[in-house]
């Protein structure tokens, strides 16, 4: 199991200091400056991204398995595989409970 | 040649401070017998003035058609056996043997951003005999925080209503902009004293980073800050923009806007911090405001990432990650490329792709179009 902040009221996700993102027709570009790397995230991708970083991880998954009608169990395995990825590609910031 | 094409080399040969530094500094670092490679020739001027320093042998190169006029400047000024002229690009150049000085002026207003770094880069890789020079021989570049007119009116002018529109949607490209401007002196009011910000060799193949905390001690507006370089010609000759300077040459600055205009005090403090990938093309700059007092930093978060219209297939060419697609255009240049046997012209070409796929394209003129597309890109 790759890594998960714990409950709070924070966000769950913070894109690291050296990521630079676009929105662009609904999907997201990533910059990663240190890599000088370019990454693209389909919409469903981009909006997992979006609440991660606007809500803590339950409301995220709660709102997205409301929203999209998803299996929570396929839910909570397809936004991890998604974190872990950009935890891989150092996309992902510290988060905020203090790792 | 066009008027611009014209005027751009009239400003470069018209700046007395211009020619005289890379006259000195060639002077300086030429020794007789040395071959000079001029990259970005253009009209050849500075290889002229390196076979005055005492070269034996320029090679003068430009991806431009003005390469003609640098060879007919060459002649009429007795250089003409002297100097060899290449229409390539510099990374793409091949040379029967390594140079002992690469000369070149595109250094644009803050060094990254006319591809002088990158092609000295590669000079030094490919064309650079071992303890060869390069003129200019470094760089550093400063930045002041400044209340700027003309730079704050090039953001709020897309708030104005122009023409009774609203084009609201242009003010953050506009503020996410390394915009361009010819300074002098008066043209804007440094709130503090500059900082150097970097300072690097002129075939530093990287990032350019750096970060600078100034201490306002002139109340007014800040809006952004102003950049501009120094360049080590030689050991003993320098070349500025600096608007502050005197002896500046005719060359604009950078200027790194903040999304909203704000006041500050003496005491204050702005905390900028300049990250640039020339590989990338793309610059990005964090400023923090600070007062005196207990207030929050304001922070301002930029890049010229954020300052372009992104569309959807533009996103696709970027993410190198993603899979490129078999569509039907990769059919068509399939096609293309089996046609090509040698002997057959790009009429002719364009004659047989149009009858094999002519309904896929507007016109015949557009099958002519991408035929001279494809014979550019894989060369002659």
């Amino acid at each position: 199991m790759g890594r998960q902040p714990s409950e709070g009221g924070l966000p769950a996700l913070r894109m690291a200091d050296d990521v630079l993102l676009r929105e662009v027709g609904g999907e997201m570009v990533l910059l990663h400056l240190g890599s000088e790397q370019y990454f693209g995230l389909n919409r469903m991708g981009a909006e997992i991204v979006t609440r991660l970083t606007e809500r803590p991880w339950a409301q995220a998954l709660a709102t997205l398995e409301k929203d999209y009608e998803v299996d929570p169990e396929v839910l909570r395995r397809d936004v991890q595989e998604l974190v872990d990825a950009l935890t891989a590609s150092g996309l992902i910031g510290p988060f905020h409970d203090g790792d | 040649m066009s008027q611009s094409q014209l005027d751009e080399h009239r400003g470069y040969l018209g700046d007395a401070r211009r020619m005289a530094a890379y006259r000195a500094a060639l002077d300086e670092v030429v020794r007789p017998g040395d071959t000079v490679l001029d990259l970005g020739a253009g009209s050849g001027v500075l290889g002229c003035l390196a076979c005055d320093a005492g070269a034996r042998t320029v090679v003068a190169v430009d991806r431009g058609d003005i390469l003609g006029l640098a060879r007919q400047i060459a002649l009429d000024n007795g250089y003409g056996d002297r100097i060899t002229h290449i229409q390539a690009l510099s990374t793409e150049l091949v040379l029967d043997a390594p140079v002992d000085v690469v000369v070149c002026d595109q250094i644009g207003g803050l060094v990254h951003d006319a591809g002088i770094l990158a092609c000295f880069a590669d000079a030094r890789r490919r064309l650079l005999a071992p303890g060869g020079r390069f003129v200019p021989a470094s760089f550093r570049i400063s930045l002041v925080p400044a209340t700027f007119d003309r730079g704050r009116e090039a953001i709020e002018f897309w708030t104005s209503r122009p023409a009774t529109l609203d084009t609201g949607a242009a003010r953050p490209l506009a503020a996410n902009t390394e915009w361009k401007f010819k300074l002098g002196a008066d043209d804007l009011v440094a709130l503090a004293p500059a900082e150097v910000l970097a300072s690097f060799d002129a075939d530093h193949d990287g990032p350019i980073t750096g970060s600078a905390t100034f201490e306002v001690d002139h109340p007014g507006r800040f809006d952004g800050c102003i950049g501009w370089f120094q360049a080590q010609m030689s050991p003993s000759v320098t070349l500025t923009n600096d608007p502050r300077s005197p002896d500046r040459f005719d060359r604009w600055c950078n200027y790194y806007p903040v999304d909203d205009a704000t006041d500050v005090h003496p005491g204050d403090r702005i905390t900028l911090r300049l990250d640039i990938r020339p590989r990338l093309g793309v610059v990005s700059w964090t400023t923090e405001v600070s007062d005196d007092g207990d207030g929050c930093p304001r922070r301002y978060r930029n890049s010229t990432f954020n300052g372009t219209f992104l569309t959807l297939s533009t996103v696709d060419g970027l993410d190198r990650s993603r899979p490129l697609a078999r569509t039907d255009r990769v059919e068509i240049v399939q096609r293309m490329l089996d046609l090509i046997d040698g002997s057959t012209s790009q009429t002719a070409l364009a004659d047989a792709l149009a009858d094999q796929v002519g309904g896929a394209f507007a016109s015949p003129a557009h099958v002519r179009r991408f035929v001279q597309q494809v014979a550019e890109l894989i060369g002659p």
